[in-house]
């Protein structure tokens, strides 16, 4: 099916600029030719159809990776036919309807069977030093059967034994009972995941109880195990009432119990919503855009689930105790928190590889579920949360903090971020392992992390320094307020006018690959050299690529004021290529010195 | 290297120098011993530790290490030893490890107060109010009275010598080092440097003597067309006398950047035929444009109560071909106000919950975007208007120094250089009569004094915020401007004192102090930024967006040691540049070889293919 409207119009976000163009309808993308936009179905949000103006029919998109765009179309039944068609192809009826089976990069099924072996969490557990004298692999979950949503391969404590298992996940939320997630080996402690107890007021179970005791045995430098329940008090009090709640300390031995206070995924999303409305509307004060900021309180939740990060990395790399965390049913805060404290005791995970495993592990397999949260199949709108973009978020706000720690840059975390709305790949389809398997995705899709892998140079950080990740191993954040910022090139990484004028990430890759160009030159001429003192004659081809002189003629960098006065925001040519960035990031074509643009 | 390691050492010197001044002792009778004779001694012979156990110091004069302690806002008490001379106060405290170490020169003192009162028993502590955004605490046990009150006494006294008839420590300071920054700026080069005289503007020494305007320089630069005797009736039209003269000039379109006081137009709408005529000759000299514009720096409202002071702004009846725009940015008083207030939210702690909130209600980034985006349409008037602009505030040497300056930083990329910026300073802030002595009070007890205001750190903030944009645009990094900042107020060079040059002659600064500039082009490796590429006549227009501008934390949070950065990009920068000139050095030899050889074969063959190699730019 294919529908195309000429003569649309589609209007800059943040300036009275428009362009011209049509509108292709395809089976998978809406497109619109003239400025390149490719917006894949799965990208959009919401499409809502403004009321009739004298110029024409305005039809608003709003996508989950942050794009707004706004088209003017001339008729108003050509609107319509977009804006129905639109509706009914954002509603797939299942899976099988989803980019991902259709997608095809042109591999082979042994490249596409590669793509999948990339990431391999049994090596990972292996790489952390499980299974080892205290932990053990369990076949208890091998059909799914003592919990649906957690992977076939659990490592539990070495004396627990299978009855007490299935004890404890009667005991807990989903069935979703303590298992490891990531083991601190310095100091032989243990980070472990579950979901809430069903204590209610009163309840207790003793294998839940043997469990634990069995978690904090493990681990011989400490006689007790925190229990970190990532909720506000408040909301496990309440979980009570449902027959939920928390751990007892009266009843479990040797543990110590601590509330982190990270608020739910409602909260979260409306406070997502906030946030898109303060940075979102035109005519922004600068008093409005602080005091917004600080009221979408967006920021303040980030900062929650780096502070929990922050105790539980504490916990087992200083005091080398073991840790349990949970939240309600153990699948987002519980995501985030574990898989960030694991991110700054490990140097591992801050490498690419290593964050594919990251998520791979705490993410995907341990059923963070992708398909309610990131809303694949038009779901409940309710279970809709912005939990793994704050994820996300918190790292990039450690790679601000920590610039030589991370082998990847902003641009990898981006990418990640569109694929996961994007339904491309078959990774984060679905909500748990199970399903995943149901749906055959290693043989019908295709992996991102492979296609990330492939691109690697892309995404490399600059600043990475191995000799900075030995020197400390745990990262220690600053929570102060400050160092928790708005993160531009996520939110507007659309809205051109918005980009910095010299990025500082693409302006070391340019020196880099100058620098690149001056080495070559180096060598260019040394061989010269060489060869002149081999025979004087031969004299051709020096220099012949060496740097072109600098001209002086004028440059101007940066919108010109003429502009930013009639329109408020102007348009920024090619220092950030943001449209195409997403299909292909150019990032290593770069334009010597981002300058010469206009005069 | 070699030239590297000089510099170290004389680098090191220069800290061992500032450790003998420490030396000096704060009894009154001590003080006549001039720091001279002190520095005539051998550094090499001092190690930093000397601070505390030199035997030249008498034991008596120093307070003993359970005597003081300083409450640090951050760690909590410390208990050690201080010693005031007559530059700066100086805390050790050896119980933790590594030693804490507080080194203050006296000059960013604003106010010392005592907190404790005679009757009390116990400790009794005094404050320091400090000008670089931090608060001092100390306090000792009331032992001897008399001890007490030197220490009070002394800090008055030396921290305000200006108060107390004594000199300002720059004159004391006889550090010498190899680059003589008081010839780095030389009007009459740099007006040349910009094509200056041609055939529409001339140099004139019409105020060689200061008689036409007391606040300007010797050197101006007016039309060709107005001779020097109109020139005098057009300052009786300006505020101060401050007429409209050359800041800057395009070197393609000839429009031009002036600057001036406010016209004294008063409520009865006076109006001056010289003034009007002199602005046309400014349009005319500009062939590309019929039309100037007026950029009066103040809100409207402001412009306008000034008529009742007999100032005001330009009529556009008036001025036939002048446009007016007013340009919002509030006056010394908002702005000492709104820093007064950040220092509150950012010192000594950060309430977490309502930090946003809290940096909205200072206002300091709003003001900050406010003179941003008025230089921004001030460049672009003049590099894509192509049209001339008349900047001026109420005297001209507040707002209008930040906008010329800054405007003239977008324009020209000499400007962006690290002499070029110092060049920039020396013309826009320091020649044309930035009240630098009145607006930070240098040695001058009263605090409350009216006239104080952070005109000039709010120019550096917005120079850092364009450094934030365009990181490879500017030769200097961050240490440069947070080093111009510290001894803005340190006093220990002359650059930053008097009101105008006509003073810092008669007072003879540059005889008698040292230029912050020798200290810096001494060892320019320190403040160098490694990512600088040099294009040349590039033009700078950056996005005044409020999502790009931040809270310079590096410079305003820097005492609170949560806010250190988790790496120091400092070392790496130096490391980034090492290797780069390493890099430099090993392509000129290989070029200069072929060039060399291909020279002795070239006599034999034209158009050798090697001089396209020349231009070789080295990045790392």
């Amino acid at each position: 099916m294919c529908l195309q409207v000429e003569q649309v119009r589609l209007l800059d976000r943040f300036s009275s600029k428009s362009t011209n163009g049509t509108l292709y309808l395809t089976a998978t993308h809406l497109i619109f030719l003239q400025k390149e936009t490719f917006i894949l179905h799965h990208h959009i949000a919401s499409v809502e159809k403004l009321s009739l103006t004298t110029t024409g029919c305005p039809l608003v998109i709003q996508c989950r990776n942050f794009r707004m765009v706004q088209f003017v179309v001339q008729r108003e039944r050509d609107c319509h036919d977009i804006y129905s068609s639109l509706l009914r192809l954002l509603r797939p009826g299942g899976y099988e309807d989803l980019y991902a089976f259709s997608y095809n990069p042109k591999q082979n099924d042994q490249q596409r069977e590669e793509g999948w072996q990339l990431i391999d969490l049994g090596a990972e557990f292996e790489r952390m030093g499980v299974p080892c004298d205290q932990w053990q692999l369990t076949d208890v979950n091998r059909d799914y059967k003592v919990c649906e949503t957690y992977p076939r391969d659990l490592y539990v404590p070495i004396t627990a034994s299978k009855p007490i298992i299935v004890g404890s996940s009667k005991f807990r939320s989903k069935g979703r009972f303590p298992v490891l997630t990531y083991f601190y080996q310095e100091k032989k402690a243990a980070v472990c995941r579950c979901s809430q107890p069903l204590s209610g007021f009163s309840a207790r179970c003793l294998e839940d109880e043997s469990l634990l005791q069995a978690i904090s045995k493990a681990n011989h430098n400490s006689r007790f195990v925190y229990v970190m329940d990532t909720r506000p008090k408040l909301n496990a009090l309440a979980n009570r009432a449902a027959g939920k709640g928390y751990e007892n300390e009266d009843n479990y031995s040797n543990i110590r119990f601590q509330f982190v206070g990270i608020e739910n995924i409602h909260v979260m999303r409306a406070s997502l919503q906030k946030l898109l409305e303060v940075i979102g509307s035109r005519p922004l004060s600068m008093s409005d855009y602080l005091v917004g900021l600080e009221s979408s309180g967006w920021l303040r939740h980030i900062k929650a689930v780096v502070d929990a990060a922050i105790f539980l990395t504490k916990a087992v790399t200083v005091e080398g105790v073991s840790v349990l965390v949970h939240c309600s049913d153990g699948w987002d805060r519980t995501a985030q928190v574990c898989s960030l404290g694991s991110l700054l005791m490990d140097p591992y995970y801050r490498t690419i590889k290593g964050f594919m495993v990251l998520i791979e592990k705490d993410w995907i397999s341990f059923g963070h579920k992708f398909a309610d949260r990131c809303d694949q199949l038009d779901g409940d709108p309710k279970e809709v949360s912005p939990i793994f973009t704050q994820f996300l978020e918190c790292v990039w706000q450690l790679t601000e903090q920590f610039p030589q720690a991370f082998e990847f840059s902003e641009w990898f975390l981006l990418q990640i971020h569109e694929h996961v709305h994007s339904c491309q790949y078959g990774n984060f389809l679905g909500n748990n392992q199970r399903q995943r398997e149901e749906l055959q995705l290693r043989e019908r899709t295709h992996s991102l992390w492979a296609f990330l892998m492939s691109e690697k140079q892309n995404y490399l950080n600059p600043f990475y320094s191995p000799a900075y990740s030995e020197a400390h191993p745990v990262l220690e954040p600053s929570t102060l307020p400050y160092h928790f910022k708005f993160w531009r090139n996520m939110y507007h990484q659309f809205d051109r006018s918005m980009h910095p004028r010299q990025s500082i990430l693409k302006t070391i890759l340019t020196l880099r690959e100058n620098s690149r160009k001056a080495e070559s030159t180096l060598q260019a001429l040394e061989t010269v050299k060489v060869q002149r003192h081999e025979e004087d004659d031969e004299q051709e081809e020096v220099g012949e690529e060496a740097m072109e002189s600098t001209d002086t003629e004028r440059t101007v960098e940066g919108s010109s004021g003429t502009d930013s006065r009639k329109q408020s925001y102007g348009e920024l040519e090619g220092t950030y290529n943001s449209d195409v960035a997403k299909e292909e990031p150019a990032v290593v074509s770069l334009e010597f010195g981002v300058a010469r643009m206009t005069c | 290297m070699n030239s590297i390691g000089g510099l170290l050492r004389c680098l090191s010197a220069f800290l061992v120098n500032i450790n003998v001044i420490i030396m000096l002792s704060f009894t009154s009778t001590s003080t006549s011993r001039s720091d001279r004779s002190a520095q005539a001694k051998p550094p090499s012979a001092m190690s930093s530790d000397s601070v505390s156990t030199s035997a030249e110091f008498s034991p008596e004069l120093r307070v003993s290490t359970q005597d003081i302690t300083y409450f640090c806002p951050f760690t909590g008490a410390l208990r050690g030893t201080v010693i005031v001379t007559n530059y700066r106060l100086f805390f050790k405290c050896m119980d933790r490890e590594p030693a804490f170490v507080l080194d203050l020169p006296l000059g960013v003192v604003s106010r010392v107060e005592k907190i404790g009162s005679a009757s009390s028993r116990g400790d009794v502590s005094y404050g320091l109010v400090c000008k670089d955004m931090r608060n001092l605490r100390f306090a000792h046990k009331q032992l001897e009275d008399t001890l007490r009150k030197s220490i009070f006494e002394v800090l008055m006294k030396f921290a305000f010598p200006v108060s107390n008839g004594l000199q300002i420590f720059a004159f004391e300071y006889g550090q010498v080092f190899p680059e003589n920054g008081w010839k780095v700026y030389d009007a009459v080069s740099e007006y040349k440097r910009q094509g200056i005289p041609n055939e529409s503007w001339r140099i004139t020494k019409v105020n060689d003597h200061y008689e036409l305007c007391d606040t300007y320089p010797s050197t101006l630069a007016v039309p060709v067309n107005i001779p020097d005797e109109e020139l005098k009736r057009v300052a009786a039209f300006r505020a101060k006398g401050r007429i409209p003269v050359l800041s800057w000039i395009h070197p393609e379109s000839q429009a031009t950047v002036t600057r001036c006081s406010q016209p004294m137009v008063g409520v009865n709408g006076k109006r001056s035929k010289e003034d009007e005529k002199y602005l046309q000759s400014i349009m005319d000299a500009n062939a590309q444009s019929h039309k100037l514009f007026i950029f009066d720096a103040r809100p409207s409202v402001n412009a306008a109560a000034n008529k009742m002071k007999g100032g005001g702004y330009e009529s556009e009846d008036a001025y036939q071909n002048a446009e007016l725009v007013f340009l919002d940015i509030h006056n010394i008083h908002v702005m000492r106000e709104s820093l007064r207030k950040l220092k509150d939210v950012v010192y000594p702690n950060i309430e977490d919950s309502h930090w946003l909130s809290n940096l909205e209600s200072t206002h300091w980034l709003e003001h900050i975007k406010l003179i941003l985006a008025g230089a921004l349409r001030i460049a672009d008037k003049v590099e894509s208007g192509k049209t001339s602009v008349v900047v001026h505030c109420s005297d001209g040497w507040d707002r209008t120094a930040q906008l010329t300056s800054l405007s003239m930083l977008m324009l020209d990329s000499y400007y962006r250089t690290i002499r070029g910026f110092e060049v920039l300073l020396e013309k826009e802030w320091l020649s044309f009569g930035h009240r630098f002595q009145l607006r930070i009070g240098h040695g001058d007890k009263n605090h409350t004094d009216a006239d104080r205001s952070p005109v000039f750190i709010q120019f550096i903030d917005c120079v850092w915020q364009l450094t934030r944009q365009f990181p490879a645009a500017f030769e200097f990094n961050e240490y440069f401007l947070v080093t111009i900042l510290d001894h803005l107020y340190s006093c220990l060079f002359g650059t930053f004192l008097c009101n105008s040059e006509q003073q810092r002659l008669k007072e003879e600064i540059p005889k008698r102090t040292v230029s912050l500039w020798s200290y810096i082009n001494s060892q320019l490796e320190e403040f160098t930024n490694p990512l600088y590429v040099n294009y040349s006549n590039h033009v700078l227009f950056p996005v005044v967006s409020l999502r790009h501008l931040e809270l310079w934390v590096g410079y305003y949070i820097r005492w609170n040691p949560r806010m250190r950065p988790q790496e120091p990009v400092h070392q790496r920068y130096k490391e980034l540049l090492a290797k780069r000139a390493e890099l430099q050095k090993r392509v000129d030899e290989l070029q200069r070889e072929v060039t060399n050889r291909s020279a002795s074969s070239s006599s034999e063959r034209a158009g050798s293919p090697t001089r396209s190699i020349t231009p070789v730019q080295t990045f790392v």
